[in-house]
């Protein structure tokens, strides 16, 4: 659906993922799959995920955030973090924390 | 506790119905007038049960999930989401953060402690073969006059 939008801007060794709209169960997989053909077409160091125009967001949207987390390590064959979190509003913040992810919370430039 | 107004809703599993299903209990929830966060809290909430009958309960198959969302007096909401699909065998270990029965379809087993914590109460009760019942009850702090007029 395209209310669901999601827009890539690849910057060769830095991808920045804006999402938008609704994730949840079903919107995730969409999503999924938009952001790892971008990772797998570019195998960036980096994968910036902005949540600024989230308007609403569960666990769907946790497993979305581990998912990616695992696939950059893949790519990247690292056991690091190369994923960073951006723009979350309170309620999207709060599902982060209860995930243990708040380490990935980051401003960005 | 009495119950003041009250909706009943029944959906076939289909993922497209997350959307709807949270979206109506939000709107029914709305004349009480939460605050953007409760609103938000209730909405998660009733997202991670319904998807929860139909990623596990109705996992291959098809089937009714019933929802039935009340207002009581004091400002509480009361929801209830039902399937009859497999059950759960064990609700304790359900219930705990992280645990999830399908870790390779990046499920993060986070849908509970979001109940959990996003509601005041959250019971469950589950039969194997039978279905699962799912209640959830939050006091909205704002309080509205609604039903004293
Ligand atoms: N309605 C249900 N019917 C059958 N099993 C269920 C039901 N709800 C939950 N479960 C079981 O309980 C486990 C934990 O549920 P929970 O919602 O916490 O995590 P999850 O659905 O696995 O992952 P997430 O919600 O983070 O995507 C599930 O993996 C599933 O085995
Ligand atoms: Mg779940």
């Amino acid at each position: 659906m395209n209310r669901n939008r999601v827009s890539i801007v690849n910057e060769g060794e830095r991808i920045i993922v804006y999402l938008s709209g609704e994730i949840d169960h079903y919107t995730a997989s969409i999503i999924r799959g938009e952001i790892d053909s971008a990772i797998h077409g570019s195998a960036p160091s980096l994968l910036v995920l902005d949540f600024e125009k989230v308007s609403f967001m569960d666990s769907a949207g946790i497993g979305l955030i581990i998912g990616r987390i695992n696939e950059m390590k893949r790519v990247n064959s690292v056991n690091d973090d190369n994923v960073i979190i951006t723009n979350t509003n309170g309620i999207i913040e709060s599902l982060i924390s209860l995930a243990g992810l708040s380490r990935l919370i980051s401003k960005i430039n | 506790m009495k119950i003041l107004n009250e909706m009943k809703l029944t959906i076939p599993s289909k993922s497209q119905n997350e959307g709807f299903s949270r979206t109506a209990i939000a709107a029914f929830v709305a004349q009480l007038d939460p605050t953007v966060q409760e609103i938000s809290e209730i909405k998660t909430a009733v997202s991670e049960a319904v998807t929860n009958c139909i990623v596990h309960a109705y996992k291959n198959t098809m089937g009714n999930i019933d929802i039935v969302a009340r207002i009581l007096s004091e400002n509480k909401i009361y929801i209830r989401i039902k399937d009859k699909g497999c059950g759960i065998e064990d609700i304790k270990q359900a219930r705990e953060a992280l645990f999830t029965t399908s870790p390779d379809e990046e499920r993060a087993g986070l849908g509970f402690s979001v109940m959990e914590s996003f509601m005041d109460t959250l019971r469950v009760t589950s039969r194997i073969g039978k279905g699962t019942t799912v209640v959830m009850i939050k006091s909205l702090k704002t309080k509205s006059d609604f039903y004293e007029k």
